[in-house]
């Protein structure tokens, strides 16, 4: 995927300003921060499964070239072909030639944020290919030619209207208004693409070291569906997936799409060990597994950023952060958004490329209390800021202006006449504060002064 | 047979807050007619039943729908999926804590049965239930035992859905719209 990750300040501005995707993202988040709370009340042994499930990445983390040659002997020695990439190029090329060698004109695919993240439909149809997502939200961007707005829910930013526009403009339905019909065209028209398609691409939320398999959680059943039907299953799976085995895999269950959905299990766990079976009714005839470095090797060598690894993409950080809720997706210009896009875009595209992100937070560390398998986000962040300080290096008076900052902060009195200042100085000077964000008419000094106190 | 009645009801309540519908059958007849009932709106030739074992036996009277031809399972599936309204399978285990069905790809049904109709019916003989993932898994210590059970293990919780247009909670986005479980209090 293109990245426009430059321009975060320009994008989070306009996103600031654009009332009705801000709506839609806030509700969206906060439902979905919900949805998990209720989902962890019930769980009493959640923060345990966090604690293991951090032990189980770190291990396997370390571990990982091990985990992987266990994984690549065990899934070859069930029929599936294991190819290693280095980069994103490379996986697009093999997936070309393979699909041109095999006579494929047609591609069908599982949602998969590791595709979005080496621009594989790009490179497909540039190759001539036609390339349809199956998943509904990524169905509805990709008509919209929109880049996702959310790591599991890709369409969040669209209202259920532009849908209904979009079908009637792209698909040359009527004009149906109901979120029900509308998913009823969408199941329609990509039901006979699963069988013209000779290929069939998914990702992976695990691969299982001990046994070869691949594990993939869904909701739709467009997963199931692309990769049971194409002649050819391709699995896009990031170097970090490998985990043991079935024991491990438990724990992740338990909490994945809880933290994601709230719900005790995805609708659909597929657990895929090879292409399907001489004496099974269906199934694909061959089964190939890309293993993508893209540089997550590079990552794994960086001790104060590799717990970045561990990350699941459940969303979770996503929903709860208030810089998220406020911006979106879009404004972080690439694949992976929110507190964890934060800490990863500027590991794969360069620390001073994304230098905006990290630098956007509020630490206030909301993301690292929902991540499953306690990713120290705010730590990370910390971390990259002061790579990039050190990278640019700062002026003189930005030195001076963080030094009388600090010396401001410590000092009570000197503090509270700032704040003053501040209130008075927004109502002369305009755009002192971003659009939207506004001073209460207490601070809370104050409040606690006037109200609180005895 | 020797039913815990209290993993069943977990499992049925759980299903039920899946929006799954529940069945108990206590006998051969019992199982005919609640399908019956089930797919009563559907022609008889309009249900595909797995071609396992135990669903033979009971001799349902649904056409049966069995083993790949090498070179054209997929457009007889294809063929079928436009006739086909109501997949009738077994299920291998269910999870009462989650409401979830584990269907083994190695038996018989494939994986399309229990994907491409718009309803599925599966069967459940009521030892299966176990109470939770844990008591699943542990049946694989070794892990490679998971190998024999099929290409695809596949976990159902409830019907196919989505939420991706506002939120919207929609069953049968590509899988099916409905799911029926009817538990199988006899031998079978």
């Amino acid at each position: 995927m293109k990245s426009k990750t430059e321009q975060f300040k320009k994008e989070a501005r306009r996103a600031l300003t654009s009332g009705n995707m801000q709506l839609a993202i806030s509700r969206a988040s906060k439902r979905f921060s919900q949805l998990r709370r209720q989902a962890f009340a019930h769980l009493p042994e959640g923060e345990d499964l966090r604690t293991r499930a951090q032990a189980i990445k770190a291990e396997a983390v370390e571990r990982q070239e091990e985990y992987l040659e266990q994984f690549a002997a065990a899934a070859e020695k069930l029929g599936a072909r294991v190819h290693r990439s280095p980069d994103g190029a490379d996986a697009c090329r093999y997936i070309e030639d393979l699909a041109r060698t095999s006579g494929v004109r047609m591609v069908v695919k599982g949602k998969s944020m590791t595709t979005e993240e080496i621009g594989l439909n790009g490179a497909l149809e540039q190759a001539g290919f036609q390339v349809w997502e199956t998943d509904l939200g990524e169905f509805i961007i990709q008509l919209a030619g929109e880049p996702p707005s959310h790591i599991i829910a890709p369409a969040l930013h669209k209202t259920q209207q532009e849908i209904a526009d979009l079908f009637v403009e792209k698909l040359g339905v009527p004009l149906y208004e109901d979120p029900q019909k509308l998913t009823m065209v969408a199941r329609e028209f990509l039901r006979e693409k699963y069988f013209q398609a000779g290929l069939g691409i998914s990702g992976a939320n695990f691969a299982l070291a001990e046994t070869g398999t691949i594990v993939i959680l869904e909701n739709e059943g467009n997963a199931r569906f692309s990769t049971t039907f194409p002649r050819i299953h391709v699995a896009v799976v990031g170097l970090e997936k490998v985990i043991p085995g079935l024991s491990e895999l438990r724990v992740f269950l338990k909490l994945l799409a809880r933290s994601a959905t709230g719900q005790k299990m995805s609708t659909y766990v597929s657990l895929i060990s090879g292409p399907g079976r001489k004496n099974e009714v269906d199934g694909p005839e061959e089964l190939h597994i890309i293993l993508l470095d893209n540089g997550r090797a590079r990552f794994r060598q960086d001790a104060e950023l590799r717990t970045s690894l561990y990350c699941l993409r459940c969303g979770a950080c996503l929903n709860v952060c208030p810089v998220y809720q406020r911006i979106g997706g879009h404004a972080y210009g690439w694949v992976y958004s929110g507190p964890i896009g934060s800490a990863m875009t500027p590991q794969f595209l360069g620390t001073l490329r994304a230098k905006d992100l990290p630098l956007a937070s509020t630490l206030c560390g909301a993301c690292a209390e929902v991540c499953p398998v306690r990713i120290p986000l705010p730590d990370l962040l910390l971390t990259l800021r002061r790579r990039i300080v050190e990278a640019k290096g700062h002026s003189g008076w930005e030195r001076s202006l963080i030094k009388g900052w600090a010396a401001c902060q410590s000092s009570p009195g000197c503090y509270r006449i700032a704040l003053e200042l501040a209130r008075l100085g927004k109502d002369f000077v305009p755009g002192l504060l971003p659009p939207g964000i506004e001073l209460p008419d207490k601070n809370f000094h104050r409040l606690w002064q006037d109200e609180y106190q005895d | 047979m020797n039913i815990r009645i209290e993993l069943l009801e977990r499992l049925e309540r759980e299903l039920q807050a899946l929006q799954v519908r529940t069945y108990r059958a206590s006998d051969a007849g019992e199982l005919r007619e609640t399908l019956a009932g089930i797919c009563g709106p559907y022609d008889r030739s309009a249900v595909a039943c797995e071609d396992r074992p135990f669903l033979k036996e009971l001799d349902l009277g649904f056409p049966v729908f069995s083993a790949r031809e090498k070179d054209t399972w997929r457009a007889e599936h294809w063929r079928s999926m436009q006739e086909v309204q109501v997949g009738l399978s077994g299920a291998d285990f269910a999870l009462a804590d989650t409401g979830t069905l584990i269907l083994f790809s190695g038996n018989a049904g494939g994986r399309w049965l229990s994907l491409a109709p718009p309803v599925h019916i599966a069967l459940l003989p009521a030892d299966r239930i176990l109470p939770g993932l844990d008591d699943f898994l542990d049946r694989f210590p070794a892990g490679d035992s998971l190998l024999s059970l099929g290409s695809a293990v596949t976990f159902v919780s409830g019907a196919s859905r989505t939420a991706d247009i506002e939120l919207n909670l929609v069953h049968g986005a590509h899988g099916p719209k409905e799911l029926h479980v009817v538990t199988l209090l006899f031998a079978t």
